[in-house]
C-alpha cells in the first residue's frame, strides 16, 4: 500500500483551490469607512449598484454593517446610485 | 457656564429636606461637600423666612472651596422671585482633576430649590436637579448647492452655513469644497450638484436642528446629510487632510483606504540589516560573517571595497572581531576591483586559482602576489 509520502503529482493538486478569505478591514486595520467616497464603496456593489452579500466580500459582520450603512449614506448623496445597469 | 433655566421647564416634584441631599455628583461624595451642601440648604431655608433681604444677599454670590483631596467646589447663587415664590438655585462646579489624573472635567450641576411662601411657615420646599455637563461631538454635514447658481452665490450660500454654525457656538474643524460632481440620478431635474462638507464640534449637539431645518428650507441646497462622527472618523479625516492615507491601487490591498505611508515608520529597518549595496560575498575570502562586519563599517560597494588597502580592512575587522584575524584581506581590494567593474568572468577565473592556492598552505605565494599588485 503506497503511504502518502509516495504519492507525487507532477502537478499541485491545489491549484485551483480557493483562496481563503479575509476581511480586508480587520486585516489591514482600517476603523472607518468614508461614506463620501464612491470608488472605495464600488468594491462592496455589483454591476447593478446593489450591496454584494457578505459571504462574497468576505467582510465580518460588524464591518459589513458599516459598508452598507455608508453605501446607503452615498446613496442618499448621489454618490452611488440606487438602482444601476452595467455599474463596473 | 450654563444658562439660568427656565422655570417652566421643571417639573416640581416633592422632595423632604432632609440629608443627603442629591445635589451633588453621585460617583464621588467627598463628605465635605455633602456637608457643605446641606448646610447651604439649611442655611437658605433659615434665611428664607424673611425672603425679602435674603435675595439682595446672596445674589449671583460665588463661594470657591476646595477640600483637602485638592478637588475644589464652587458654588454660584442664582436667584429668581417669582411670586409667590423664589427660586434658589445653586450651580456646582466640581474640579476633578486630582481624582481622576488626566482628566479635567468641569460637572456643572445645578440645584434649584423653589420655596413657596405661605402664610404659615415652615415652608414647603421643592428640590430638583439638572445636570449640563458639555460633551462636544463631532459632527460631519455634507450639502449639495443648486450647480445652476453663479459662483459666487453657492459660494455665499456654503458661507452662510459655516457663519451660521459659528454663530451657534459649534467650532469648525474644516470646510471641503468637494466642488462640482455628477449625480449618479438626476435630483430636482439636475444632473450635477456643489459638493460641499463641512466638519465641526458642537457642544451637546445643540447647533444641529436649527441647521438642518435652514438646509431644508433653503432652496439653493437640494440634498444634505449630516453624520455623527466617532474617534474613527475624527481621525480618519484629519489623517486624509494630512495627506496619509495613499491611494495604493494593489490587488492584494484595498484600493486608496491604505494607509501605505503611515505604515512605513512603524516598522523601521534596523540598521544592519542593508538590502542595498552589493554582495561582498562574491569575493572569494569573504563569507557570512565578514561581509556583515564590512557592511556595518559602511563598506556596502565593491568600489569602496576596491579602494581599501588591506592594511584598511584588517583594521575594520579586527575592531568588529577577534576570529578575522585568520583572514587575508590581501586580494580583496582588487577583486572588488574587477567585481565593481563588472568583470565576472576574469574575477571567477582568478577566483578559482585563490581556491587551489588555498589548499596548499599559500600564504607567502598570497604576500608574494599582494606586493606583486601594490607595485
Amino acid at each position: 500500500m503506497a503511504s502518502r509520502d509516495d504519492i507525487k503529482f507532477l502537478t499541485n493538486p491545489n491549484i485551483g483551490q480557493r483562496q481563503k478569505k479575509y476581511c480586508r478591514f480587520r486585516r489591514y486595520g482600517i476603523k472607518y469607512i468614508d461614506y463620501k467616497d464612491p470608488d472605495f464603496l464600488m468594491q462592496f456593489v455589483n454591476e447593478q449598484g446593489k450591496v454584494l452579500p457578505r459571504r462574497i466580500t468576505g467582510n465580518s459582520l460588524k464591518y459589513q454593517r458599516k459598508v452598507a450603512i455608508a453605501i446607503k449614506r452615498a446613496r442618499h448623496l448621489a454618490m452611488l446610485p440606487y438602482v444601476a445597469d452595467l455599474l463596473k | 457656564m450654563a444658562p439660568f433655566l427656565d422655570l417652566a421647564l421643571f417639573k416640581l416634584h416633592p422632595l423632604s429636606i432632609a440629608p443627603p441631599f442629591k445635589a451633588l455628583n453621585k460617583e464621588l461624595q467627598p463628605p465635605e461637600f455633602s456637608r457643605i451642601s446641606f448646610l447651604f440648604a439649611r442655611l437658605c431655608l433659615a434665611k428664607a423666612k424673611v425672603p425679602t433681604p435674603f435675595i439682595p444677599a446672596l445674589k449671583d454670590e460665588t463661594i470657591e472651596m476646595s477640600n483637602s483631596q485638592g478637588t475644589k467646589l464652587q458654588i454660584i447663587f442664582h436667584f429668581k422671585f417669582y411670586a409667590p415664590f423664589f427660586i434658589v438655585s445653586f450651580e456646582f462646579s466640581l474640579l476633578l482633576q486630582p481624582l481622576f489624573e488626566n482628566l479635567i472635567l468641569h460637572r456643572f450641576e445645578r440645584v434649584v430649590l423653589v420655596f413657596w411662601i405661605t402664610k404659615n411657615p415652615p415652608f414647603r420646599t421643592s428640590c430638583f436637579e439638572t445636570k449640563t455637563s458639555v460633551l462636544m461631538r463631532n459632527y460631519e454635514v455634507t450639502f449639495i448647492v443648486d450647480p445652476v447658481l453663479s459662483g459666487g452665490e453657492i459660494k455665499t450660500t456654503a458661507q452662510a452655513y459655516v457663519d451660521h454654525l459659528q454663530k451657534k457656538g459649534c467650532k469648525i474643524v474644516h470646510v471641503d469644497e468637494m466642488g462640482l460632481r455628477q449625480l449618479t440620478y438626476p435630483i430636482k431635474r439636475r444632473t450635477t450638484g456643489v459638493y460641499y462638507c463641512i466638519e465641526y464640534e458642537a457642544p451637546n449637539g445643540e447647533g444641529i436642528a436649527p441647521m438642518e431645518l435652514a438646509l431644508r428650507r433653503d432652496e439653493r441646497i437640494m440634498r444634505f446629510l449630516t453624520v455623527h462622527l466617532d474617534k474613527f472618523g475624527v481621525k480618519y479625516n484629519q489623517d486624509k487632510r494630512d495627506g496619509k492615507i495613499g491611494k495604493a491601487k494593489k490587488i492584494a490591498k484595498p484600493v486608496e483606504e491604505v494607509k501605505t505611508v503611515k505604515r512605513e515608520p512603524k516598522r523601521p529597518k534596523p540598521a544592519v540589516q542593508q538590502p542595498q549595496g552589493d554582495n561582498l560575498k562574491r569575493i572569494e575570502g569573504i563569507g557570512p560573517k565578514v561581509s556583515e562586519a564590512l557592511k556595518s563599517a559602511g563598506v556596502t560597494t565593491f568600489a569602496k571595497l576596491a579602494s581599501m588597502t588591506p592594511e584598511d580592512i584588517k583594521a575594520i575587522l579586527d575592531k568588529d572581531s577577534d576570529r578575522f584575524h585568520n583572514q587575508d584581506p590581501g586580494t580583496w581590494a582588487k577583486q572588488a576591483e574587477l567585481a565593481a567593474a563588472g568583470d565576472w568572468d576574469k574575477l571567477k577565473a582568478w577566483q578559482e586559482d585563490l581556491k587551489t592556492e588555498k589548499m596548499v598552505p599559500a600564504k607567502p605565494k598570497a604576500q608574494v602576489k599582494t606586493t606583486e599588485e601594490e607595485e
